[in-house]
């Protein structure tokens, strides 16, 4: 039985920076990774763009993952690698966790979790697409895995569904390794992806983006022979009439992150449906006394910087593992997908929480607003926002006076 | 048999038909461009005084070409087995392990390159009570006699079996006061065991999230739950444990015949001289009993689609249940019409031996044998009818679906018995739904023939314990400490959704029938059967099965051959050369 | 002509018309519109061959911007390209690639 004061659960880069907050905090820190090598999906994603808030530098995937390896490497942190986290328990003042691992069951104890497990990708038979069961369908990141990490071509002439950030960079790298990508197709009409990912993935490779078009059917009885796609009504559905099928070998699916929050969910954490992640206040701590979230596993990022910070604060917070006191829940208002953290806890620090958020359509010029007890407290201008691209704003809750009984409110508001 | 009535009967449907008798059999010719058409002429044919329909009516234009090897060898050339068993279903391998009790010699040819990936992969391993079935027919008889085996089959097998029951929900008073008791004196009937009523408060106690409508159901304990494609797999393990031979990808061309017996069987892979022929072909066990010159029925295949829950949402069903049909459906949930509803108890939401909610199926007629490709309207509808059932049930709990197609024949009766014009050969066809409880006791009786016909004795040696590693994370603690003590591989997890180690894949690559494709570990461990569909394990398990056999990750195959998944190196000057 | 700025996530909407560029929220901006118009750049990001089992490609990218017109160019320098040193994350793999003074350089450290 092993003791610390907190263990992060996952070694990619929100339980790097987990880690690396946790232990500076004074807090005895391990890391568990369930991999062979700590640095999560960023080890596959070779491509740039990673690092610029952080580092002030662009740097690849790899890149950013190794620097806050040598960080956390640099410090007493323990680090376990190959380590399956089969069960935890909640005890009194703590947790226990259960661990398999080449070296047999790994019993833990720890005051604090920071849960740090990052996300899946949704697959083809969750977006619902029919037909036979060939090879030849892969999710993007499966297909990045294949490329980047073994070298090994998943297609020749592919179809990728979904604009999704994963979609858009492999449609790239495919390209460039000599693959043609027919099109990508989106069901939205907008796209999921940045837009520079749209510009310098697409359009600087002549890759076609068939907007409001989906991917229906797949052929090919052993190998992926063809699919269908077809263009969708205003409620995403396949348009009788519109189905054309596309000779190709693969279908790469970038439709969506689930943050994995299994570990989570037997812990009776709560989960918000619009992030698919827990249920945190200020400092990142969910509806259970310290069980901490942080990352991807809390909210799909588009940006790792965004990862590194709100784990960094989460990591901190775990050790300091602050009394818990009266909460005011942040009500969501008009114009807005998702945001956390989802309340105010009156007896942590709130004068500097950081508030991330979707808007819920594309707005140009918008206002963000925030009101205690139907007052405007705070209000934030923007030139633009899309659904795919997470803001980021600093607020001081401290300063609106609130009290328990206040009623808080976020929302956007278009002009 | 009265075969003026019948062709009036058909004549009704499709007057171009001809109709004949033909051996004993009423046989349909000619060509309709209708499959739902051929499909009603041949039910109407059907008759108690006849052997069995022979539908010969063509679909208009209509081809399928069955799915062959492309392999072509000499393996098998000259070999004289005792048996030969065509088709490595749960019926085949049932019988190889039946056989391999005789002191015999047994070869099991399966044209895929894996057991069960037909019908026995692909339906919900629920183990029958038999209330549906009829007196008569074979199907209850082996039904009572086949469920009756499971536990003990399962034991030995070391594969999981539960005995979940089955209820029959009923929504209306009506059924709650005339069809139950009517249920329950069938079952009497039948011989079906352990059934009773309970009321909805009992019902509760079972299954804590009955739906709101229940005015009581019946409630079969009796029935059971197997994971379909293990049984089948660790049916094949065992009987090659016990000196059987599987020959994969092998399919059966011909055969030739001489004086009403099978000499010889072309394959793909060589003639084989076998004293006995048993037909285990499932879908095509109509084609195979024509290729032996016995055939006195007709496959008209029926396809049913499944899904399948993340295990999250497992609360659903304790046991396995559905709603009584007497009692008309809610329009919402009402299936667009099919040709073969009536032949499907209708399906249900049941609890999967491995813990997930399997939901389904539907049937569908269809002319195809190896479609087994699914439609959004299926799985829609299948979502809104059993909505009913379990009413929380929503698209977004499905982590997958699939689709098989049942061998049936119009009589809706297996076809179970020594050959009628051909002297050595044995019919175990037409084994659809409940084909993988009966298949199990159906092997007991072509074994005891099998024994009989050829003067055999019993193996001295055979063991019925199959040699297998059990599933590390149903172990506890300690005894899961104790395996990668001797083995690091067993505490490292490469399938996380569905806690699968590297050392129970490599057990599975080692294993007697060793099938080293991403699909065939799949059935035999898991990874991949979990809420992330293989996204994550699949680069590893390609990785794993490449290095412990020798290959490179291009030639490691999903499934069948041609399911490459990889292309070759993507540097090195264009190696890539698929 | 309208474009959208990959420099920076921000992704602003700017264009540009006889040099002068409008939209942009930042300096860097400003050159990317320029260089678009005239000469378009593009950081390469890829992977090479290694003779190492462990690690059977290693990433790397270019260690500056290329003409994106040379893409094609650099791609079959880089799958020609074996590495045989157990490199670390910086090294450089290939220097002063299709005459420019940008170097290859690995992204990962070979483990």
């Amino acid at each position: 039985m092993k003791e610390y004061d907190v263990i992060v659960i996952g070694g990619g880069p929100a339980g790097l920076a987990a880690a690396e907050s946790a232990c500076k905090a004074g807090a005895k820190t391990a890391v568990l990774e369930r991999e062979a090598r700590l640095g999560g999906i960023l080890k596959q994603c070779v491509h740039d763009g990673f690092g610029l808030i952080r580092f002030g530098e662009k740097l690849a995937g790899p890149e950013y993952a190794e620097r806050y390896i040598d960080l956390v490497e640099a410090l007493p942190v323990d680090t376990y690698t190959l380590t399956f986290v089969t069960e935890i328990k909640k005890e009194k003042d703590g947790f226990a966790v259960t661990c398999v691992s080449r070296e047999g069951m790994l019993s833990f104890r720890t005051r604090a979790l920071v849960l740090a497990t990052g996300c899946r990708e949704r697959t083809a038979k969750q977006v619902l697409i029919q037909g036979t069961r060939p090879a030849g369908v892969f999710t993007a990141g499966t297909a990045q895995n294949f490329v980047n990490l073994m070298g090994k071509l998943p297609a020749k002439r592919c179809v990728i569904l979904g604009s999704g950030d994963i979609g858009l960079i492999m449609a790239r790298r495919l390209t460039l390794e000599g693959a043609e990508v027919e099109g990508v197709y989106e069901v939205k009409p907008e796209p999921s992806g940045l837009t520079r990912n749209i510009h310098q993935c697409l359009h600087d490779f002549d890759i076609p983006l068939h907007l409001s078009h989906t991917v229906t059917r797949v052929f090919g009885k052993d190998r992926l022979t063809a699919v269908e796609v077809a263009e969708v009504d205003d409620r995403m559905r396949p348009i009788k009439g519109t189905e054309r099928v596309v000779e190709c070998d693969a279908l790469i699916l970038s439709v969506g992150l689930i943050p994995e929050n299994e570990l989570a969910e037997s812990l009776g954490v709560k989960l918000d449906p619009s992030t698919k992640g827990p249920e945190c206040d200020q400092t990142y701590m969910s509806t259970v006394e310290g069980v901490f979230s942080a990352g991807n596993a809390l909210n799909v990022f588009d940006l790792v910087d965004y990862v590194s910070e709100c784990a960094a604060d989460a990591g901190g917070n775990a050790a300091r593992m602050l009394p818990s006191g009266e909460c005011v829940r942040l009500e969501k208002g008009k114009g807005i997908l998702s945001y956390v953290p989802h309340r105010i806890d009156l007896a942590k620090p709130s004068d500097r929480v950081v508030l991330f958020f979707r808007s819920a359509k594309d707005m140009d010029r918008a206002t963000l607003r925030i009101s205690a007890d139907g007052k405007e407290v705070y209000k934030k201008k923007f030139a633009f926002l899309r659904p795919p691209e997470m803001q980021r704003v600093e607020i001081d809750f401290s300063a609106f006076g609130l009290n328990a009984k206040s009623k808080l409110t976020v929302e956007l508001e278009e002009n | 048999m009265n075969l003026k009535a019948i062709a009036k009967r058909v004549h009704k449907i499709a007057p171009s038909v001809k109709v004949e008798e033909h051996r004993g059999c009423v046989r349909l010719t000619g060509e309709l461009d209708s499959w739902d058409a051929i499909y009603r002429c041949g039910v109407a044919a059907v008759s108690g005084k006849s052997l069995g329909v022979l539908n010969d009516i063509r679909l208009k234009g209509f081809v399928e070409e069955m799915k062959k090897p492309s392999l072509r060898d000499r393996a098998l050339e000259g070999k004289r087995p005792d048996v030969l068993i065509v088709g490595g279903g749960i019926m085949g391998c049932a019988l190889a392990r039946e056989l391999s009790r005789l002191d015999i010699s047994v070869l099991l040819i399966e044209k895929a390159n894996d057991v069960g990936t037909g019908a026995s992969s692909r339906n919900d391993g629920c183990i029958h009570p038999g209330i549906d079935l009829h007196r008569g027919q074979l199907k209850l008889h082996y039904v009572l006699r086949g469920n009756a085996m499971y536990e003990g089959l399962c034991k030995e097998l070391g594969c999981d079996f539960e005995r979940w029951a089955q209820t029959f929900m009923f929504s209306t008073k009506w059924e709650r006061y005339i069809i139950a008791p009517l249920m329950l004196l069938k079952g009497k009937l039948l011989g079906v065991p352990d059934m009773s009523f309970k009321t909805p408060a009992e019902m509760r106690e079972l299954e804590p999230h009955p739906p709101k409508w229940l005015t009581g159901a019946v409630y079969m304990a009796s029935a059971g739950v197997v994971s379909p494609y293990k049984v089948t797999i660790a049916l094949a393990e065992n009987a090659i444990e016990n000196g059987a031979e599987v020959s994969l990808n092998t399919v059966a061309e011909g055969m030739e015949l001489k004086d009403g017996r099978i000499v010889s069987v072309r394959t793909n892979r060589g003639t084989v001289y076998p004293k006995i022929v048993v037909n285990a072909a499932g879908a095509y066990s109509d084609v195979i009993a024509e290729m032996a010159g016995d055939r006195t029925f007709t496959i008209h295949p029926r396809k049913g689609t499944d899904l399948i829950l993340d295990k999250k949402k497992a609360y659903y069903a304790l046991s396995s249940f559905a709603r009584s049909y007497f009692a008309p459906l809610p329009p919402e949930a009402r299936e667009e019409s099919h040709a073969a509803v009536g032949h499907t108890k209708g399906g249900g939401v049941m609890r999967t031996v491995d813990g997930n909610i399997l939901v389904g199926p539907n049937a569908v007629e269809q002319p195809y044998r190896e479609d087994t490709s699914t439609s959004l309207s299926d799985v829609m509808s299948i979502i809104r009818k059993q909505k009913v059932a379990a009413e929380e049930l929503s698209a977004a709990d499905v982590i997958t679906y699939f689709s098989g197609v049942r061998a049936a024949t119009y009589e809706e009766d297996f076809v179970v018995r020594k050959g009628i014009f051909t002297e050595n050969v044995i019919e175990t066809a037409g084994i659809q739904s409940p084909g993988i409880t009966a298949a199990p006791a159906i092997a007991c009786d072509v074994r005891d023939w099998v024994k009989e016909m050829l003067g055999a004795k019993d193996k001295k040696d055979f063991d019925p314990v199959r040699k297998h590693t059990p599933r590390l994370a149903g172990l506890s603690p300690k005894e899961r400490e104790e395996y990668i003590r001797r083995d690091p591989a067993y505490g490292e997890i490469v399938c996380r959704c569905e806690e699968v180690s590297k050392g129970e894949i490599i057990d599975a690559l080692d294993s007697p029938l060793k099938v080293c494709t991403v699909d065939g570990i799949k059935r035999r461990v898991r990874p991949g059967m979990g809420r992330c569909q293989g996204g994550f394990c699949s680069p590893l398990v390609v990785k794993i099965i490449a290095e412990h056999e020798g290959m490179r990750e291009e030639d490691v195959l999903k499934g069948d051959e041609g399911s490459f998944i990889l292309y070759g190196d993507t540097k090195k000057g264009g190696e890539a050369d698929k | 002509m309208e474009l959208v700025c990959i420099v920076c996530p921000k992704g602003c909407r700017m264009s540009v018309e006889n040099g002068v560029v409008t939209g942009n929220t930042c300096k860097k901006g400003e050159a990317f519109a320029k260089a678009e118009e005239t000469c378009p750049m593009r950081t390469v990001c890829s992977t090479v061959a290694t003779s190492f089992p462990s690690m059977p490609v290693l990433p790397v990218r270019t260690d500056g911007e290329i003409p994106k017109s040379r893409i094609g160019e650099l791609m079959r320098l880089i799958n020609g390209i074996e590495v045989t040193k157990k490199l670390r994350r910086g090294d450089v793999v290939a220097a002063s690639v299709v005459g420019t003074d940008v170097n290859l350089i690995a992204t990962a450290t070979i483990h």
